[in-house]
């Protein structure tokens, strides 16, 4: 095992958006490439920081805005995310220890699953029209799957002993499936979580490109036809910041649940 | 044949398996064997790898159902898997994502019993207390298996099923676990079947040992083991013990 110090993994982690940044600086700064297409990093800071601290006062078109547009993409994601995983989970521990729901239900999700997610879009435009509801059907159906089949991989090759242990010790079927297989299930489940996370937030944005009133994906849109690149890179770079912190929000709650159990590896690595 | 003193009665019982070596011959792992145990007794079975000991315990479990034959444990068929019989198996079995306490008393909690039994006092049992707030990750092999073994006892089982459960073990741990077996089984007086190849382990443990032939499975002797009860480690030394296993690796040999 390798071992690694706090500080280093931190460092390893600020090279590559120390690299991004140094070449977007350069590039700006020879004044290759246009403004209008690349704008210098420290215009889209400035703008970043009116957007998030600053008021109309500032004579800024989005000035302030951050917490309407954001606000408005969470809540869409929170929605969608936990009606995926309420509906997936179940679904994927069911399909997974009986061969009579995986007979019924696998072959037509996977069916489903094959539709890329945008290709939903004209369909739930025709019948939820522009706004919530098409966001959220998208993000539910587009983040439900990676749900249903990492939790139907973790119920299925959780080990046999453990399964007959349990009713060894008089566990009923239902017992079984609730005590056992759905925490010894639960690394697999954390992955797929962790996936529909980041896809809820890449629907969401789809969803708001239709032309809703707020949300980031609604912003980057505005601002497009409006041709100010950079507020399209603020919106940019809010996405990716709000998708990474609720994604370290999910782990950080999910590690504290009761029973919590993170596999056989102790995340030991041999590089 | 079937007296109130026997615990287990396996009478001309075969198992093949569809799926054999080859996808297509079924694979006869058992032939019309026939042995019964009594009530208290300490039955050890003993032959070559791979000639279905462990079918014989997955029968006696409920994991398993015989293709022919019949079984039956205190008088009555197999059915489903439960807590009257308790299985030790060769790895660990615990829950890794629950603590050694509430690994205990998972079985007390499924079936709802109220109150919880006391397990510390099951802890000390198999000289393993303060180990409640420990994960199974956090134990080395033997005090696994020696909670795995706590764990059965909460539970009062009346058969205790061991499938090669020390066989990961090193020497000293294995012996260790032997004695202790010896006298929860004093204390609690299970009828107890348990799998090894180990000839030792066998003559150590047992009131009888089975010697099985190569699969498909027959009885090919039966030796029973002259020492009394209670037994410690002195049993090891003594001349009598030494005689038992070359007689049992004699058996064992002509078996093959």
């Amino acid at each position: 095992m390798k071992t690694r110090s706090k500080r280093q993994t931190f460092i390893w982690a600020a090279v590559l958006p120390a690299t991004i940044l140094f070449v977007w600086s350069a590039v700006s700064l020879t004044g290759l490439v246009p403004p209008y297409l690349i704008p210098a990093p420290l215009d889209v800071l400035k703008t970043l920081f009116l957007f998030i601290f600053g008021t109309q006062a500032d004579h800024a078109p989005y000035s302030g805005t951050f917490i309407r547009h954001a606000s408005a993409s969470l809540s869409r994601v929170l929605a969608g995310f936990a009606m995926a995983s309420l509906i997936g989970i179940p679904a994927g521990i069911l399909s997974g220890r009986s061969w009579r729901i995986c007979a019924v239900i696998d072959p037509f999700i996977h069916l489903l699953r094959s539709v890329p997610g945008i290709a939903w879009l004209p369909l739930a435009m025709i019948w939820f029209g522009i706004g919530n509801t098409t966001s959220l059907f998208l993000i539910v159906l587009a983040a439900f799957f990676p749900v249903y089949v990492s939790t139907y991989e973790g119920a299925r090759n959780i080990s046999p002993r453990w399964v007959q242990t349990a009713e060894m010790l008089g566990a009923t079927k239902q017992q079984i499936l609730m005590r056992v297989v759905l925490p010894g299930a639960f690394p697999s489940i954390e992955a797929g979580l962790r996936i529909s996370l980041g896809i809820s937030w890449a629907y969401v944005v789809l969803g708001e490109l239709t032309g809703v009133n707020s949300g980031l994906g609604a912003l980057i849109m505005d601002a497009r036809m409006m041709g100010d690149v950079i507020i399209v890179m603020v919106g940019i770079i809010c996405i990716a910041l709000l998708g990474r912190i609720s994604d370290l929000l999910l782990q950080f709650l999910l590690h504290r649940l009761p029973g919590h159990y993170a596999g056989r590896n102790g995340g030991e690595t041999i590089l | 044949m079937n007296g109130p003193d026997q615990a287990i009665q396996f009478c001309e019982v075969s198992k093949d398996f569809s799926n054999g070596p080859d996808g297509k011959a079924p694979l006869s792992v058992l032939h019309r064997l026939t042995f019964s145990v009594e009530t208290g007794e300490f039955v050890v079975i003993l032959g070559p790898s791979g000639c279905g000991k462990s079918t014989i315990l997955n029968i006696l479990a409920g994991f398993e159902r015989q293709s022919s034959g019949q079984v039956s444990v205190f008088g009555l068929e197999v059915g489903r898997p439960s807590s009257e019989h308790g299985m030790i198996f060769q790895e660990d079995s615990l829950f890794p994502w629950l603590t050694v306490k509430d690994n205990m008393l998972f079985g007390p909690r499924c079936r709802g019993k109220k109150p919880l039994p006391d397990v510390r006092a099951y802890l000390e049992l198999v000289n393993l207390p303060g180990f409640e707030e420990f994960l199974p990750h956090q134990l080395s092999g033997g005090m696994k298996q020696r909670i795995a073994l706590a764990r059965l006892l909460i539970n009062h089982p009346r058969l205790l099923l061991m499938d090669e459960p020390f066989g990961a073990l090193d020497a000293q741990t294995r012996e260790d676990v032997q004695e202790l077996v010896v006298s929860v089984q004093m204390k609690y007086g299970p009828t107890v079947v348990f799998v090894t190849h180990d000839v030792d382990e066998a003559v150590f443990l047992a009131d009888r040992i089975l010697i099985l032939s190569a699969r498909p499975a027959r009885l090919s002797a039966v030796i029973p083991v002259p020492a009394t009860r209670p037994r410690d480690a002195r049993w090891r030394e003594e001349p009598l013990f030494h005689r038992t296993v070359a007689e049992v690796r004699h058996a064992l040999k002509k078996s093959m």
